[in-house]
């Protein structure tokens, strides 16, 4: 299962309702893959509770990645993949949720 | 026959809510099974029998409420991503201490958990998504 998050923490809802569905589906054994997008990942850099943020889906076995280029300094727990593997991620992935 | 469900996170306002009506209605009419209708975040607002909006969220609202109600479509609606829009049952209402509140969720939804959406997931042969 591959979720592709574009919402930042902090504005609305959309980072929680998004880290929810996928901490239920890992929660029930589903492996899951969380593919950030450059927005959500600025915002995580300058938070300081990056850390703890990611820490609860790396904590339940969720995978999370996001493009090499977009990844910014810092942001342990996220790995950074180039195109080629993130478009073997997306093809490979049995079902794809845009959030 | 395929076991179909569908995850709704289009709002009424835009067209995947839509689309995902015609979805609907075209499983019902096959020879496949729909599993579960999963509504989560904006596509709770689906569920809200008091809402009025513009023509295109107009349309797609009476469209989810009506068959919903007619054909006992299993129309799951996410209870946290719900509440967080004003959107419950009679229940959940007098949970909250609004005893005189009937309830905002149009007949037919189902208030349920994000476990719901696991089943979904895990039971069905293929889920699609509208957002």
């Amino acid at each position: 299962m591959l979720y592709l998050v574009r919402h930042a923490p902090g504005r609305g809802g959309g980072w929680r309702e998004s880290v929810d569905m996928a901490l239920t589906g890992a929660a029930f054994g589903v492996t899951t893959l969380v593919w950030f997008e450059a927005a959500p990942l600025k915002v995580l850099a300058r938070r300081a509770d990056h850390g703890d943020l990611l820490a609860e889906l790396t904590g339940f076995g969720v995978r999370c990645v996001a493009r090499r280029d977009d990844l910014p300094a810092g942001l342990d727990g996220i790995e950074g993949l180039d195109d080629s593997a993130l478009h073997g991620l997306r093809h490979s992935a049995a079902q794809l949720v845009i959030l | 026959m395929i076991k179909v469900s569908l995850l709704v996170t289009a709002g009424p306002q835009r067209p995947g809510a839509l689309t995902a009506l015609h979805t609907a209605q075209a499983v019902a009419r096959s020879s496949h099974q729909l599993y579960r209708i999963f509504f989560y975040g904006d596509g709770v607002h689906l569920a809200n029998r008091l809402a009025r909006r513009g023509d295109l969220a107009c349309d797609a609202q009476r469209g989810w409420q009506t068959l919903v109600a007619e054909h006992g479509w299993p129309a799951s609606v996410c209870v946290g991503a719900a509440l967080k829009r004003g959107i419950s049952d009679s229940e959940e209402a007098r949970r909250a201490g609004l005893n005189d509140v009937s309830g905002t969720l149009a007949d037919g939804f189902t208030l349920v958990g994000l476990g719901d959406w696991v089943d979904a997931l895990t039971q069905s042969d293929r889920v699609v998504h509208f957002g």
